[in-house]
């Protein structure tokens, strides 16, 4: 099997599902050209290069560059889904939703539910999140705990190449509006991707690794922060179950409860929100439904509740480190 | 030099490394040819490692829960006159790489290839030696329902030492095309015979498991000519049913949660069923086509006991060598069927479930090997 990076299993999957079905369309600010571009067939595709080449597969009527107009974008990504088409919207970062929320919240997803399940939203937002690019407040935030709070939406969240293609591809095939957050420092992380089709249903958590001691429910690009910490607390004889939900919702919740009903303890490593974030939203599960099996009190690890900062050392400091998912270990076995 | 190194088996294309979970032996042991001296885990399944050679065992190198990679240093044997010196400067001496280059002359590593058939393709891995026997013929390994050429990892090598041996992966399986227009026997059947012919294979010897086992008997009772010897595995549909909670099962289940203990069903020690192989099946079943494949395949012949005339298999000229496992739990039942008759060779495996030849790969490659020959 091919091994290939979060950006090119992306890639697969739009190709994929623009070959299989020509209502997939992709609209966005220089998903055709953009930064380095040498022409409108070999282009750059995004500011990340997630949509390479595509233009020159499948056209300018499929892949539309958009003018900096988030709302725009929003606006006409919803309604063209309402209409039959299945939109593929990129906005560059998460933090940028602010200025289209009316189209996200108020129409994408209330549309199956105001007009009485007569219509279908079949539209994929993807956008970027995530600190650790020195590129301060205003691009750095993590904010899909938003998204996960209203109904309606579904939210995605992959943490490696194998599900970014699978859950790319069941979003453009779900019938409802899909936030698809992709964290920006993992666009480089390869595993090995098959090169045929295939779909992840939302709502089923990856047992990354299975462990004893102490369930860590981890979210993107913290997954992997979790398995490093997982790895040297298992040379210390600490055995660490890692459980990557995948999407927030839908939530698996089973998976966690069951989890914690075999450990006792819980860490979610978030970095998200310190208030009203994912973390919080775990922590509140696992203590209405599995209170009786816990040994310790919860561990919330997310970043202070303050906005990113700019100073390299600070943003460092800000986001959850193996390290820091090591000593709330030591500390919940206490 | 009496010094000899014992290292870790490559069992199957995919296999780049293995966890070392158990040893059997400890220093001081003399060591047989094909012992099982240690217990190693793949990303596929947890398998014996069997001694390929013979000796004291002086040193014990790898640890029990190591990751290693394939042919690092298991361990060493020598005899008892040779020095712990001469043994630390045979393992400081030791080079992964130069022994991966000598597994490379294809005398174990198996080759993967493609046939475009039709309007599919189908893979394939292939193993055989170089001075390969021309008076064999060459064995084509089919594997069972949701399976691929893979299953096949313990016995390749093996089977592979004096000929060639090729395992392919049948339409919807494995790395092949997820397309099927026929999910029957006889439609599975036409793809493996044009297979064979786009091979330029005249005469094979053939070896099926539970539903490549029903492909192979219904190749080789429409080419009796053409199948020098006939293998059948723990064959469906010769007088038995498959286990319907296993079929359905395969088929619905979605989630490892789900899909594990249905995998269970197939191996005597259910601790076989390593949570890599959960998914790697949980993968398979998540490509696009395969649902289909597998409910063609089952709608079509796979809830039926038998749809064998026992007169056609009374008249096969082949030897044929029928292997069981006693604790099976996917064809159901004792009674024999019907493979039955003089040039029936029939051996019953303890403490093998559906998949004998991966959970006693030893006894089912000392069988074969003998039966092929």
């Amino acid at each position: 099997m091919t091994q290939k990076t979060i950006r090119q299993a992306l890639n697969d999957a739009l190709r994929q599902e623009m070959g299989r079905d020509n209502r997939v369309i992709i609209l966005g600010e220089d998903v055709a050209g953009g930064q380095g571009g040498t022409g409108i067939i070999d282009a750059y595709g995004g500011p990340l290069g997630v949509t390479k080449g595509l233009i020159g597969d499948f056209g300018s009527r499929r892949v539309i560059d958009t003018p900096i107009t988030e709302s725009a974008i929003m606006g006409a990504a919803a309604g063209a889904a309402a209409t039959g088409l299945r939109p593929v919207a990129e906005l560059m970062f998460v933090d940028f939703m602010g200025v289209c929320f009316d189209q996200i919240f108020n129409q994408a997803a209330k549309f199956r539910y105001m007009f009485g399940g007569k219509t279908r939203t079949p539209m994929v937002i993807r956008t970027t999140i995530g600190a650790g690019m020195r590129t301060a407040a205003q691009h750095s935030q993590c904010l899909y705990h938003m998204f996960t709070s209203v109904p309606g939406l579904k939210c995605v969240l992959p943490s490696n190449a194998y599900d970014a293609k699978g859950l790319l591809i069941e979003a453009i095939r779900d019938d409802d509006p899909v936030i698809f957050f992709e964290n920006k420092l993992l666009y480089d992380h390869a595993c090995e991707v098959p090169d045929e089709s295939y779909a992840i249903p939302f709502g089923e958590a990856n047992v990354v690794r299975d462990g004893d001691d102490i369930t860590i429910v981890a979210f993107s690009r913290m997954v992997h922060i979790a398995e490093a910490a997982a790895k040297k607390l298992a040379d210390d004889g600490i055995s660490v179950e890692v459980i990557d939900p995948r999407t927030t919702s839908p939530l698996d919740e089973e998976t966690i409860l069951d989890s914690v009903a075999h450990t006792g303890r819980l860490i979610v490593v978030d970095e998200s929100a310190a208030r009203c974030g994912m973390a919080a939203d775990i922590a509140g599960l696992v203590v209405a439904k599995a209170f009786d099996h816990l040994k310790a009190p919860i561990i919330q690890l997310t970043p202070p509740h303050t906005p990113v900062p700019f100073s390299p050392p600070l943003e460092d400091a800000y986001v959850p480190s193996a390290d820091s998912v090591v000593a709330a270990a030591r500390n919940i076995l206490k | 030099m009496t010094l000899k190194a014992v290292t870790v088996p490559k069992w199957g294309l995919s296999m780049n490394e293995g966890e070392l979970i158990q040893w059997h032996v400890a220093p001081g042991d003399d060591i047989t040819v094909g012992q099982e001296i240690a217990e190693i885990e793949t990303s596929k399944i947890a398998g014996p490692v069997e001694a390929a050679v013979a000796g004291r065992l002086r040193r014990i190198i790898a640890k029990e829960g190591e990751m290693l990679p394939v042919v690092a240093l298991l361990a060493v044997l020598a005899a008892d006159s040779d020095s712990d010196d001469d043994i630390d400067a045979f393992v400081a001496g030791f080079e992964v790489k130069d022994q991966a280059d000598d597994a490379g002359d294809g005398a174990t590593l198996p080759l993967s290839g493609q046939l475009s058939l039709n309007d599919m393709e189908i893979s394939y891995l292939e193993v055989g030696p170089g001075d390969r026997n021309p008076d064999l013929a060459p064995v084509v390994l089919i594997h069972g329902f949701g399976g691929d050429g893979n299953n096949w990892l313990f016995n390749m090598a093996k089977l592979g030492e004096n000929r060639r041996v090729i395992a392919l992966d049948l339409p919807g399986h494995g790395r092949s095309s997820k397309n099927i227009t026929d999910g029957s026997i006889t439609g599975l059947a036409a793809v493996v015979g044009d297979f064979i012919a786009a091979l330029g294979l005249d005469r094979v010897a053939l070896g099926g498991h539970s539903l490549g086992a029903a492909v192979a008997l219904h190749y080789a009772i429409n080419n009796p000519d053409r199948v020098d010897r006939l293998a059948l595995i723990c064959p469906a549909l010769v007088g038995r049913a498959v286990n319907p909670d296993y079929v359905t099962g395969f088929i619905q289940a979605r989630t490892r949660k789900q899909l594990k203990p249905v995998l269970q069903l197939l191996f005597s020690d259910e601790q076989l069923v390593t949570a890599n192989l959960v998914n790697d099946m949980v993968k398979y079943k998540r490509l696009d086509g395969v649902a289909t494949v597998l409910d063609m395949i089952a709608a079509a012949d796979l809830f039926k006991t038998v749809i064998f005339d026992p007169a056609d298999i009374d008249r096969l000229p082949m030897p044929i060598c029928l292997i069981a496992g006693e604790d099976d739990k996917i064809i159901c039942g004792t009674e024999p069927g019907i493979i039955t008759g003089d040039k029936v060779t029939t051996h019953r495996l303890k403490q093998a479930g559906h998949m004998p030849h991966m959970e006693r790969p030893e006894k089912v490659n000392e069988i074969l090997t003998d039966f092929f020959c």
